[in-house]
């Protein structure tokens, strides 16, 4: 069997087996790796052909070499992550992302360097046990699995052709580029994919070796955004602490839009991602506190255009061909330094980089043709970090230091002298105070300029790299020589987050070098690590008949009409009847309501909560129509009452019994026996002792109109909660909580009987200068604010601005519940519909409150100082 | 399933009915694979009854007591098949199904400016980044001069300087072309 891709997007003629996902998935797998590009790809390959069970989830979409247009508008909202629009949070630097099936490696310019010497070195000294012949051989590997060779010299354009001239001129050490193409047609539109297959990215060469190789066990699900990971705090005979069960996925559309879950279990995850997404996915796992997000950097770019009398025409051809090495790492500058690499970008991209517009623009671009261009790649320090926003989106904080100020500008003081020197008109730089320089005179302006006005420089990144620092040193280092993440048995992350340093050179190979090596240890040691594991099963929050709640409307009636009817009548009565063997082990209280504190799960045998289909469309009756129904023995008869939540005086009596009806086969047939209920019905069907998926008719039986089909459950998950399990767990199931406990950021729902509701709330918890607790909250993306913190024996209590006061308490350590509360009241108080809930004091006095829970987002603030 | 031109049809959505009286009961639906084939299941016994009602009396008289499955292959809300009835259904039914009509598949480039303005503004919001540090002009500089050249680069101005532009068609898979490029067809292009 071979492997096969699937995804949301029904394109024609796809090259290899591609399915459409039309429902929510559960995988099973030995390894889940998250991201496809020079990492993921490889680990999915080489592990893949070993004989595991490889699931490869990528958050962008699958395009063939003949999707490939060459048009920039079409294909950056495809290919590039975020579109190309990824920015540094103070929007200064654009960085340049692949998001597709293959990664950056679809979007890049195939130019291959071998890692570095002393950037090796420079690693061994900083922990990271890798020899040089480890990387020599894992090079190798790569290097001909990628078919990589030299440009030749009759392949260089003239834009490479003019550096060369540039560098031969002063002497300065260069050569040309190795990079990863079999006969390259030099088209020029490397960033917006190869469309003749020439370049040997992930896609043509790994995936598609993986993919097609006859009993290879790999499933690839693109369009699928990883959540979170999943993860048990737990001592192992090693000394682990914690094991990652899965990942909990969601496939999104072109348009944003969350269609399907996906829930994978698998004994091995590795994180894949890139930079800057397998930070975020950490911290959003809430793993590697502290750590994870530090140390970022991202090789900053700035470019210089020199314009000549004669047409350079440096569209044609390859874009990167010829780099000057003189600077840079790679002649052994030890600490910063930079390359000069020939580059040249399609119309739009290119335009983008001059820093000018309207009438300046189009002047600028009717010389377009005239033009040469080199950029300037500085080894930076890493002193940058990614942190979350409070929607879960990655924050990428970044500055230059000032020695990447001095090399940026000796850089462009080099390349600037070059241009001149090989007959350059004039120069066109990106800094906005010195955008064109007339001759050699003019250069001291611009590094003037850039010295004392960095921020004036237009510069693009396209290698963010670091985050997940690599190397022994667990308290500072989140993953070791391996790739596994200290602390945890079975995850690991491999891809540029994990270089300790700035590299210092295009880094597609050494990322490809780490998989290479990560992939032979998992292989390695599967055996004896892996093979007996057990896989922990759990099917998240998808859509299937053992969870009705997660399921649509076309879901839920494609289950009820081909199931059958699973348990006798008897086992819809509520209360403490003891019901087969079920729940003979549990206390008779326990047989009406119980609680799972690990799970988060709960039992409620008072009734049966109601749940409508996840597109129920209508948001004013999702939240106050909801609704539970409750059965009873009376003589042999089992009758009911069906309740709305909202209405405590309103509800309908019926009466149970099963029937055989048309289509459905046998059902329970719920007749209501109100007279003004009368005109409706409801056929109901037991999936299990605690499950029911029913559809309500209006008319007479059995040719009435369906109106709605719904689910029912006695256990349900805490997001589904109601007022009345809230203050059960509140007053029984938690406790206050301790500071150190609190630190980090949660996220929080309202608390409504009718139905889960979006996070609105985000608290984040910080100690203030003077070590005083303190919580920033944002409600509903609108309020933002303050509150005061005190922490008493009973509870937690926050008071802001208002006279309203949080009480909240800690069920477990990612998890608490809590009320904002009005002052008490002699008032009657006895509507409180949707949101709001009474408080009854032991004097009658009653207090309107809004119940909330709180699930702990990260266990860092955050919030980064700048100085 | 296969297309007009008897290819493989994959990745289209197939749904299964129980026709009951006048209802259409649903029961499922699968999409074809790469070979244009589908398998639905169900089972038999919540579907078996197929119940006459006296419309006066509304009893309901059990018949012959089978289903009466058939497929039906949408395109949104256009019916592109529906098969026959299939009364009394064995454990293994097969329907061949042909589709005259061409399928809407999905396109990639369709909204690709509108997309790419949306990415813009997503990600310049105050979400995720930090006010406090954005220079404020610059910034604004920078964004009308992505939205301004968004448009200017479709100007045939610009193109008209010579810049060659893209060497396939906008749909390459809809459009047959060669993948020759002018300036690899001379035997030295360059003048360096």
């Amino acid at each position: 069997m071979a492997g096969t891709i699937f995804g949301l997007e029904n394109i024609e003629k796809r090259k290899e087996k591609y399915s459409l996902i039309t429902h929510d998935i559960v995988e099973n797998a030995d390894v889940c790796i998250v991201g496809s590009g020079a990492a993921g790809a490889i680990l999915a390959e080489k592990l893949t052909n070993k004989g595991k069970s490889v699931v490869l989830l990528e958050r962008g979409g699958y395009y063939d070499a003949e999707d490939m247009n060459q048009r920039e508008l079409d294909m950056m909202p495809l290919l590039w992550k975020n579109g190309g629009a990824n920015f540094t949070d103070n929007l200064r630097i654009v960085i340049a992302q692949g998001q597709c099936l293959g990664g950056s490696t679809i979007i890049n310019d195939a130019v291959c360097f071998k890692t570095p010497d002393l950037v090796r070195e420079q690693w061994r000294s900083m922990g990271v046990n890798i020899s040089d012949q480890q990387w020599d051989k894992a090079i190798d590997e790569v290097w001909n699995a990628i078919h990589v060779s030299k440009v030749l010299e009759q392949e260089l354009n003239d834009n490479n052709l003019m550096l060369k001239k540039a560098c031969q001129l002063k002497g300065y050490k260069a050569i040309e580029n190795d990079r990863n193409c079999i006969d390259c047609m030099r088209c020029g539109f490397c960033h917006l994919g190869c469309h003749y297959e020439t370049k040997q990215d992930m896609l043509v060469t790994y995936i598609r070796k993986a993919l097609r190789k006859p009993d290879s066990n790999i499933r690839i699900y693109c369009n699928c955004s990883a959540e979170k990971i999943t993860h048990l705090n737990k001592r192992d005979e090693k000394g682990h602490f914690s094991i990652a069960t899965g990942v909990e996925a969601n496939f999104i559309d072109e348009n944003r839009v969350v269609k399907y879950k996906l829930r994978v279990n698998a004994k091995v995850i590795i994180v894949s991602a890139g930079a800057i997404a397998s930070s975020q996915l950490l911290i959003k796992s809430v793993i590697a506190d502290g750590k994870t997000g530090n140390d970022f950097s991202l090789h900053p770019a700035p470019f210089l255009l020199g314009k000549f009398e004669r047409k350079i025409n440096a569209y044609n051809g390859i874009p990167m061909g010829y780099t000057c090495h003189q600077f840079g790492v790679t002649n052994g500058i030890p600490d910063g330094g930079f390359l000069i690499e020939s580059i040249f970008l399609p119309i739009f991209q290119f335009s983008l980089g001059l820093p000018s517009f309207l009438e300046g623009y189009s002047g600028f671009m009717e010389d377009f043709n005239h033009y040469t261009m080199a950029g300037v790649l500085i080894r930076d320090e890493a002193t940058g970090s990614i942190t979350l926003s409070e929607n879960g989106n990655p924050k990428v904080n970044y500055s230059l230091t000032q020695r990447d100020i001095r090399n940026i500008s000796k850089g462009l003081q080099t390349l600037a002298e070059m241009w001149f020197d090989i007959g350059a008109d004039h120069v066109i730089t990106g800094h906005q105070s010195s955008l064109r320089l007339n001759s050699k005179k003019d250069i001291p302006k611009l590094v003037d300029a850039v010295e004392k006005d960095p921020e004036g420089l237009l510069i693009s990144s396209a290698h963010p790299q670091g985050g997940n620092r690599m190397g022994e040193d667990a308290n500072i280092c989140v993953v070791d020589s391996n790739g596994k993440v200290h602390g945890f048995s079975n995850l690991y992350v491999c891809d540029s987050s994990i270089f300790p340093t700035a590299l210092g050179v295009n880094p597609q190979i050494t990322v490809m070098a780490l998989a290479t090596m990560f992939a032979d240890n998992i292989n390695e040691i599967w055996d004896s690590e892996y093979r007996a594991k057990r896989l922990s099963i759990d099917i998240g929050d998808t859509c299937s008949i053992e969870q009705p709640m997660y399921c649509s409307s076309r879901s839920l009636d494609s289950m009820f009409n081909q199931i059958s009817n699973s348990c006798p009548l008897e086992t819809i009565v509520n209360g403490d009847k003891i019901i087969q063997s079920h729940n003979n082990a549990l206390s008779t209280k326990e047989r009406i309501w119980s609680f799972d504190k690990n799970k988060l799960m709960i039992y409620n045998n008072r009734y049966w909560k109601g749940f409508f289909p996840t597109d129920q469309d209508f948001s004013l009756f999702r939240y106050l129509g909801g609704f539970y129904k409750q059965f009873y023995d009376e003589n042999g008869k089992i009758k009911g009452i069906t309740h709305p939540y909202e209405l405590s005086n309103v509800f309908a009596n019926n009466l149970a019994e099963l029937r055989d009806f048309p289509g459905f086969g046998q059902v329970i047939y719920l007749r209501y026996t109100s007279p003004l209920y009368s005109l409706f019905y409801d056929l109901l069907k037991i999936v299990d002792l605690d499950t029911i998926i029913g559809k309500a008719f209006i008319g007479t039986p059995p040719q009435g109109k369906h109106i709605l089909t719904f689910s029912m459950s006695r256990r349900y998950y805490v997001d589904s909660m109601t007022e009345h399990d809230h203050e059960t767990i509140y007053q029984y199931h938690a406790r206050a909580p301790s500071p150190d406990e609190l630190i980090g950021r949660w996220v929080g729902r309202l608390v409504c009987d009718s139905a889960v509701t979006p996070v609105v709330q985000v608290f984040t918890y910080t100690y203030d200068i003077v070590g005083k607790l303190r919580m920033n909250y944002v409600f509903g993306d609108l309020l933002r604010g303050v509150s005061r913190v005190i922490l008493t024996p009973r509870q937690m209590n926050m008071y802001d601005w208002t006279d309203w006061h949080d009480e909240v308490k800690m069920v477990k350590e990612d998890f608490m519940v809590g009320k904002w509360c009005a002052p008490w009241t002699e008032l009657p108080l006895n509507f409180t519909p949707g949101f709001l809930s009474t408080d009854i004091d032991k004097n009658g006095k009653k207090r309107l409150c809004l119940r909330f829970t709180l699930k702990r987002k990260t266990r860092q603030s955050g919030h980064k100082m700048r100085f | 399933m296969t297309d007009y031109q008897q290819k493989p049809l994959p990745n289209v959505i197939v749904e299964c009915f129980n026709k009951v009286d006048e209802s259409d009961i649903y029961l499922g639906y699968r999409a074809t694979d790469s070979k244009g084939e589908f398998e639905l299941t169900f089972n038999h016994e919540p579907v078996k009854g197929n119940y006459r009602v006296n419309l006066v009396s509304n009893e309901i008289i059990k018949a012959e007591g089978t289903p009466d499955i058939y497929i039906a292959v949408r395109d949104g809300t256009k019916i592109l098949y529906k098969s026959d009835i299939r009364s009394n259904p064995g454990e293994l039914e097969h329907f061949d199904v042909a589709i005259k009509q061409e399928i809407t598949f999905f396109d990639p480039y369709a909204n690709s400016f509108q997309r790419e303005i949306g990415h813009l503004l997503a990600n310049v919001t105050a979400e995720v980044v930090d006010i406090s540090e954005v220079d404020p002009a610059r910034a604004a500089e920078h964004m009308i001069r992505i939205f301004g050249n968004l448009l200017n680069y479709n100007v045939l101005g610009v193109q008209a300087q010579g810049y060659p532009g893209p060497q396939v068609p906008r749909y390459p898979k809809r459009v047959s072309h060669n993948h020759s490029l002018p300036w690899n067809e001379k035997e030295d292009h360059r003048t360096e």
